[in-house]
C-alpha cells in the first residue's frame, strides 16, 4: 500500500514537469514565431551602416564597433509605454556589453537629455527625430532590439524582453 | 443586412461616377497602413457648412482593434498625442480644429496612460479661406498606438470637396452630433464663479503649491459625485513638457479635492499663475474648466482619514439593525439563550470567531474592490447589483433564510459534515466564522446611513485608505458582536427563552422577507416589470402555502396581515414625508412627445410649451436635467398647470426631430425652447442650461 502510494506521487511529480516543459517549449515556439511576424518588413542578414554622432557628442560606428564583440541596439521612443519598462533593463545591461540606442520621433537633442537626465538612464543615444533611421532598418515597433555581430543581424525581438532574454541573444549571437 | 450593404456600396459606386453635384457626402474611406493592420482611420464630411463662419464639419473616425490604445491631446508622459500635418499639400484650408472625447486612463504594463480604445470619434472642423472654391485637405496624420508594443503610424489623409455643393448626409451628421456630445463643455472660471451656465460645477479652488510641486484642485458640484477622474492639461507652449500625474482625489458628498504631483524631465516646475485647463469625467459630468492657478493655499483637510474611519465605524454598526442583518444577529443571540454561564468562554469564542468572518469578508470585498478600481471599473457599494445573476442569488438566499426563520425547515448539514464537526468536538469555530461571513453577505444589499460617505471616501483614496476604511466598517459591524464576546453576560441578560421568541423569529422572518421581496424589484430593469412582479407572487404565494402547511390558517393570516400592515405603514409614512427624503431626480413631469401642431394649439390656448430634445448618449443633457430640469424652481415651474414639457428623444435617430432641430438650424443636443403667447416663435436657451434663465424665459413666455 504504501510503496504504491509513492510511486503514484513520482509519476504525478514527472507528468508535471514533463507538462512544465511542454508548455516551455510552446511558449518558445510561440514567442519566436510572434518575433518572426514581427519582423517580417524588418532588414535582415547585414546590418545597414551606422556611423553618426550620439546626443552625448560622441562618435559612432556600428559596424566598426560591431567586429570585436556584439552590439545590442535598441530602437525606443520617449512617447513609448512599453519601453519604460524596457529602457532599465537596457540600462543594466550597458556596461558589461556594447550598448547603442536609437531615439524615434522623440524630439530635438535637448529634450531627449533631459529624458536621460530625468531618467538616469546612461546608455548612448542616436536621435532619429524623422524617423528616418527606424525606416532604414523597416522599423514601425518599439521596443525593438536587434543584436549585430561582425557586421550581422544576429538576433531581433519586439515588445517586453526581460535583462536575461537580452543576454541570452548576446551570448547566442557569438555561436551563430 | 448584406442586401443593404451592397445596394448601398452600389449607389457610393454611382455617386462616384456621377459627380459632384449628387455626390454622396466626401470621404476618405477607411485609410490603414500595411505595417500595421489594427488600427484603421476615415475622415467624412457631415455636409454642414456655415458660409459665415466659413466651416465645413468633419468626423474623423479612428477604429482600434483588440487591446489597442491611442492618446488623448495630453497624453502624459508615456505618450504621444496624434497629430495631422496638412499646411504643406493643402488648399484653400486655413485650419483644422479637432475637438478632444473625454479620455480615459489605461494602465499599459504599470505605466499610466490617458487615451481612448476601439472606436473613437473626433469632431473636426475646418475652415476654409474662402467658402465658395473648390478645397483640397491633404496631409499626414500621424497616430501612436500600443498593446505591449508601440507604433508610431502615418496616414495619408486625402479629400476633395466643394463647399457650394454640399449636402447634409443624416447618418454622419448624427454620428457628429453624438461624437460632440463626448467632448467635455466648455467652461470658464468666470461662469462658475457668476454661477451661471457652469454645468453643474458651483465652486473651483485651485492651488499651485511650488515647494511640495503639486497641484491641488477643489470642486464643487450641485449634485453628489460618483467616481470622478481629473485630467490637467496646458495650451502654454513652455508647459510642453511638464506632466501631471494620475490625481489624488478624495470626495466628500458634493466637494472633491484632487492632489496632482508635476513633474519635469528638466527639472523643477514653475507653474505661478498658469493657465490650465481642467478636465472632470463623472458618471453624468464632463467638463472642460478654463482656469489661472490661484496662488492661496486651499484647504485639503476636507474629511481626514481620522474622521472618515469614525463615521465609517458608525455606518458598519448601523448596518447590524438594517432589515438584512438584524434577523441574523437576532438568530446568533437566540441560540446562546439557553447556554448557562459555566460556557461563558465558549460564547466568548463563538463571537470572536462571527467577527473574525465579518471582518474577513469586509478584507475580501475591500481587496476586490481594489482590484476593480486598478482595471479602471466604475465602483460604488453594492456595484455586483447591476448583476442580474447576483440579485437571484441573493434573491434565493433570502428566500431560504426567511423559509428558516418563519422555522419551514431547519437546516440540516450533510451527515458527513456533522461528524466532522462532531470530531472537533466544541472547539470547531469554523461555522460561526462561516456565520459571521454570512451576515457580511446579507449585509450587502443594504446601505445605511453613513455608509455611503465613507465607501465613497475610501474608493476615491488611495488602496490602504480603502482597506483602512473597509476595515473600520467590518469593525464596526462586528461592534456588537465583539461587545457579546467581551461581555457575555449581555446575552444572559435577555428574558428565558419561551413564547416571546417565536415572535420575533417571525418579525425577523418578515423583515428578511422584504429584503428579498426588494431584491426582486431590483430586477426589474433586467426582466421587465411583468416578470418582476409574477416572481414576487410566486414567491410570496409559496410562502404562503409552506406557512399554511407548518402553521396553519391562524399564523397564515398573521403572517400576511402584518406583513400588509408594515407595507402600508411604510407606504402612508412614506408619501406624507417624501419631501423630505425624496430624491429630486425623481422624474414626475410628464413629458409628451414632442410635436410641432400641438406646440401650436397649446400656445393659441394660452399655455407655455417648455421642449427638451435630448439623448441618452449625451452627457450635457444629463446634466442639464439633473442640476436644472429636475431641480427646483424649475422642477416645479414646469408641473404648473399651464405649462407643457414636451421631449424629443434623439437616441435614436429619428427623422420628425432631426427636421425640427435643423429648423432652427441645429444639429446636436441639448436643445431647448420655449413656447408662449408671450413668445410664439419660441425662446431658444443656451446649451448648458441655468434655472434663472429658464424661469426667465418661461415667464416671458407666458407674456409676463
Amino acid at each position: 500500500m504504501q510503496q504504491k502510494k509513492e510511486v503514484k506521487i513520482k509519476k504525478t511529480w514527472f507528468a508535471r514537469i514533463k507538462s512544465l516543459f511542454v508548455y516551455f517549449l510552446l511558449f518558445l515556439v510561440l514567442g519566436w514565431g510572434v518575433d518572426l511576424w514581427r519582423a517580417h518588413s524588418m532588414v535582415s542578414g547585414k546590418a545597414p551602416e551606422l556611423i553618426t554622432m550620439s546626443v552625448q557628442n560622441k562618435q559612432i560606428d556600428l559596424l566598426a564597433m560591431s567586429q570585436e564583440k556584439p552590439v545590442l541596439v535598441y530602437f525606443w521612443a520617449t512617447w513609448c509605454s512599453v519601453c519604460s519598462v524596457v529602457s532599465p533593463s537596457v540600462d543594466f545591461v550597458d556596461g558589461g556589453t556594447q550598448v547603442i540606442t536609437v531615439a524615434l520621433n522623440s524630439g530635438n537633442n535637448k529634450r531627449i537629455q533631459q529624458y536621460l537626465h530625468a531618467k538616469k538612464y546612461d546608455f548612448s543615444v542616436i536621435n532619429d527625430p524623422k524617423g528616418t533611421i527606424a525606416q532604414e532598418w523597416g522599423i514601425t515597433v518599439t521596443p525593438t532590439l536587434f543584436v549585430i555581430n561582425k557586421g550581422e543581424i544576429s538576433a531581433v525581438t519586439t515588445g517586453f524582453t526581460s535583462p536575461f532574454g537580452m543576454w541570452v541573444r548576446l551570448f547566442f549571437s557569438k555561436f551563430s | 443586412m448584406a442586401f443593404v450593404k451592397s445596394y448601398f456600396f452600389i449607389f457610393l459606386l454611382l455617386s462616384f461616377f456621377t459627380g459632384n453635384s449628387f455626390a454622396a457626402t466626401p470621404e476618405t474611406g477607411w485609410v490603414s497602413n500595411f505595417n500595421h493592420p489594427p488600427v484603421k482611420v476615415n475622415l467624412q464630411l457631415t455636409g454642414q457648412t456655415d458660409p459665415q463662419l466659413h466651416t465645413v464639419n468633419a468626423l474623423l473616425n479612428v477604429s482600434l482593434e483588440g487591446d489597442w490604445k491611442t492618446y488623448w491631446r495630453s497624453p502624459g508622459e508615456g505618450g504621444v498625442a496624434p497629430t495631422f500635418e496638412w499646411t504643406s499639400k493643402s488648399t484653400n484650408i486655413k485650419a483644422v480644429d479637432w475637438s478632444w472625447p473625454a479620455p480615459k486612463r489605461y494602465p499599459v504594463l504599470g505605466v499610466e496612460t490617458v487615451g481612448y480604445k476601439g472606436q473613437i470619434h473626433f469632431p473636426i472642423k475646418l475652415t476654409l479661406e474662402d467658402s465658395q472654391k473648390v478645397s483640397h485637405l491633404q496631409g499626414v496624420m500621424t497616430l501612436a498606438s500600443c498593446t505591449t508594443i508601440c507604433v508610431l503610424t502615418d496616414y495619408d489623409i486625402d479629400l476633395s470637396f466643394d463647399p457650394a455643393f454640399l449636402h447634409t448626409n443624416d447618418d454622419v451628421a448624427f454620428a457628429y452630433a453624438q461624437a460632440v456630445s463626448s467632448v467635455p463643455i466648455l467652461v470658464t472660471q468666470e461662469a462658475i464663479k457668476e454661477q451661471k451656465n457652469s454645468a453643474n460645477i458651483t465652486g473651483l479652488e485651485t492651488y499651485w503649491n511650488q515647494l511640495e510641486q503639486q497641484i491641488v484642485v477643489q470642486l464643487s458640484h450641485k449634485i453628489d459625485w460618483q467616481s470622478p477622474d481629473l485630467f490637467i492639461d496646458s495650451h502654454e507652449p513652455k508647459l510642453l513638457d511638464v506632466f501631471f500625474s494620475k490625481p489624488k482625489i478624495s470626495v466628500a458628498d458634493k466637494k472633491l479635492t484632487a492632489v496632482f504631483d508635476v513633474s519635469s524631465w528638466g527639472g523643477e516646475v514653475d507653474l505661478t499663475n498658469a493657465d490650465i485647463n481642467i478636465t472632470v469625467v463623472d458618471a453624468n459630468t464632463a467638463v472642460e474648466i478654463v482656469s489661472t492657478l490661484g496662488n492661496q493655499a486651499v484647504d485639503t483637510s476636507g474629511a481626514s482619514l481620522a474622521s472618515i474611519f469614525l463615521i465609517a465605524l458608525l455606518g458598519g454598526l448601523i448596518l447590524n439593525i438594517m432589515p438584512c442583518v438584524l434577523p441574523v444577529l437576532g438568530m446568533k443571540l437566540s441560540s446562546v439563550l439557553g447556554v448557562d454561564r459555566s460556557q461563558r468562554s465558549q460564547i466568548r469564542k463563538q463571537f470572536l470567531a462571527s467577527s473574525v468572518g465579518i471582518l474577513s469578508s469586509f478584507w475580501l470585498l475591500a481587496a476586490f474592490l481594489g482590484l476593480l478600481k486598478l482595471s479602471g471599473e466604475a465602483l460604488g457599494w453594492g456595484i455586483q447589483f447591476q448583476n442580474p445573476y447576483f440579485i437571484a442569488v441573493m434573491v434565493v438566499i433570502t428566500a431560504l433564510f426567511t423559509a428558516n426563520m418563519l422555522g419551514l425547515f431547519e437546516i440540516q448539514l450533510p451527515s458527513s459534515m456533522q461528524t466532522w464537526l462532531a470530531t472537533k468536538g466544541g472547539h470547531s469555530y469554523f461555522g460561526h466564522y462561516l456565520q459571521g461571513m454570512f451576515a457580511t453577505l446579507l449585509a450587502t444589499p443594504c446601505s445605511a446611513p453613513f455608509l455611503g460617505t465613507a465607501v465613497a471616501f475610501a474608493l476615491g483614496a488611495s488602496m490602504w485608505q480603502l482597506f483602512a476604511v473597509f476595515t473600520a466598517l467590518g469593525l464596526g459591524m462586528a461592534l456588537p458582536w465583539l461587545l457579546i464576546a467581551i461581555f457575555p453576560s449581555i446575552a444572559l441578560l435577555l428574558p428565558k427563552p419561551g413564547k416571546w421568541m417565536g415572535s420575533v423569529k417571525l418579525i425577523f422572518g418578515l423583515l428578511i422577507l422584504a429584503t428579498c421581496l426588494w431584491l426582486v424589484s431590483l430586477l426589474d430593469s433586467f426582466i421587465g416589470g411583468f416578470y418582476t412582479v409574477l416572481v414576487a407572487l410566486v414567491i410570496l404565494l409559496l410562502f404562503a402555502l409552506l406557512i399554511l402547511k407548518k402553521h396553519g390558517v391562524r399564523v397564515l393570516t398573521i403572517v400576511f396581515s402584518s406583513l400588509l400592515l408594515v407595507a402600508a405603514v411604510i407606504f402612508i409614512v412614506g408619501s406624507l414625508t417624501s419631501k423630505y427624503w425624496a430624491s429630486p431626480l425623481h422624474d414626475d413631469i410628464v413629458w409628451q412627445p414632442l410635436n410641432t401642431q400641438i406646440i401650436q394649439q397649446q400656445v393659441k390656448q394660452g399655455n407655455v410649451v417648455f421642449v427638451d430634445v435630448t439623448a441618452d448618449w449625451c452627457v450635457t443633457c444629463k446634466a442639464n436635467k439633473v442640476g436644472v430640469i429636475l431641480q427646483d424652481p424649475v422642477y416645479s415651474a414646469l408641473q404648473e398647470g399651464g405649462v407643457i414639457a414636451m421631449k424629443g428623444d434623439w437616441t435614436v435617430r429619428s427623422n420628425s426631430v432631426t427636421a425640427y432641430l435643423q429648423s432652427f438650424g441645429r444639429y446636436g443636443v441639448p436643445f431647448n425652447i420655449v413656447y408662449g403667447p408671450g413668445a410664439p416663435k419660441g425662446i431658444e436657451l443656451s446649451t448648458i442650461l441655468n434655472s434663472d434663465d429658464v424661469i426667465t424665459a418661461l415667464e416671458k413666455a407666458k407674456g409676463q
